[in-house]
């Protein structure tokens, strides 16, 4: 008689994809090449006559407990798991430079074609509102909006609220779920040269744009001297910069080298 | 079936071996070992991937993910020219053994 629940094989493999992402000791790098060879496996128990269900259980007890296979794996390359968490660590702060960077500068963008016009028009200096709305709802008025908006504790939430994006993707990706929507972000990772070029000409274009406002700087002194402006300035960069080198440096290798064929 | 140790100390040559005749992945080399050994070595497969990581970190393969006929991709192992010199120094310490072993038990080398 068949079966009263079928079995899913796509669902078990899941679940020991979860168990196997459960170690500490395997990278995501041993945990594919696992997954590979379950799966190679099961088939070659299909191959044999075993239904779904029997295959799966073999190929598992074939493969090992996932904890044992955690300290063999680590024995063999004990610093790969850190590694490879550093590596995401300098991907995440690079991450959160760049986003932070963009949205200061739309920030910035915003305050002086919409905020500032806005606010220093003397038609709008009371309220945005109608005095009838202002009549039935206790709208605020605009120097509270000013207040509100450019007040120390809205900039904390501002701050806050920018990075939640990037916390979330890179949860995301850690954990594997974006790899379709992220296929594209391969094209930067896929060798060690192409990302060390693509970042380094970002860079410089970026030192350029830097080069370029402390030129002006020197027509709007205030109070600070120049030579420090420009030292504060070239140090922040180094923050990035050192995160690009570590990133190139901890680059995953499995996919740099060119195939020898035999 | 062989003893821990021997296992141990012949999946160096065994694998180096294998990759020296064309690339491979894990569950390839495991059937194949198998298959060679007539069941006789019995390699764990969760334990077949230190000991290529191992070989890997000292140089003697190199390893490439690759799409496989399945349409999934694959880690492929191959040897490298450090890994083909390190076959010809075990191949000669494993024969050296053989030889010493088969003269002593009085049997011509090669037949079992």
């Amino acid at each position: 008689m068949e079966n009263q629940t079928r079995f899913d094989l796509n669902a078990a493999v899941e679940n020991w994809r979860n168990e196997l992402a459960a170690q500490p000791n395997l990278a995501s790098d041993d945990r594919s090449e696992l997954e590979t060879h379950l799966r190679d496996a099961i088939a070659g128990f299909q191959q044999r006559g075993l239904n779904d269900e029997e295959s799966f259980w073999l190929a598992r007890k074939r493969v090992g407990q996932p904890p044992q296979l955690g300290e063999e794996f680590v024995k063999a390359d004990p610093a790969k798991v850190w590694r490879e968490r550093i590596f995401w660590a300098a991907i995440i702060l690079l991450a959160i430079r760049l986003w932070s960077g963009i949205l200061s500068i739309a920030w910035a963008i915003f305050q002086t074609t919409v905020t500032t016009p806005y606010f220093l028009n003397k038609y709008h200096s009371v309220s945005p509102f109608p005095d009838w709305v202002r009549f039935y709802l206790p709208v605020p008025s605009n120097i509270d909006l000013y207040a509100l908006l450019f007040s120390p504790s809205s900039r904390i939430v501002f701050n806050f609220l920018s990075l939640l994006p990037v916390i979330g993707i890179a949860w995301l990706l850690s954990r594997g779920r974006l790899s379709k929507g992220f296929s594209w972000m391969q094209f930067f990772f896929q060798s060690r040269r192409r990302f060390l070029f693509i970042s380094t000409t970002l860079f410089s274009f970026y030192i350029l744009l830097l080069a370029n406002s402390l030129l002006r700087y020197e027509t709007q002194s205030d109070g600070l001297s120049l030579s420090f402006v420009i030292f504060a300035n070239f140090m922040s960069l180094l923050y990035p910069a050192i995160l690009i080198a570590l990133i190139a440096w901890l680059m995953p290798t499995q996919n740099r080298k060119a195939p020898k064929r035999a | 079936m062989l003893t821990k140790d021997l296992v141990a100390a012949s999946s160096k040559p065994l694998l180096l071996s294998i990759l020296a005749g064309g690339e491979s992945y894990g569950y390839e080399i495991i059937q194949k070992v198998r298959e060679l050994s007539g069941g006789q070595i019995e390699w764990s497969d969760g334990m077949l991937y230190p000991v290529l990581h191992r070989l890997e970190r000292d140089g003697l393969i190199d390893s490439e993910w690759k799409e496989a006929d399945t349409g999934r991709e694959r880690k492929y192992y191959f040897i490298s020219s450090d890994g083909r010199k390190a076959l010809k120094t075990e191949r000669q310490q494993w024969l050296a053994v053989h030889n010493s072993l088969c003269k002593l038990w009085k049997i011509k080398p090669g037949s079992i």
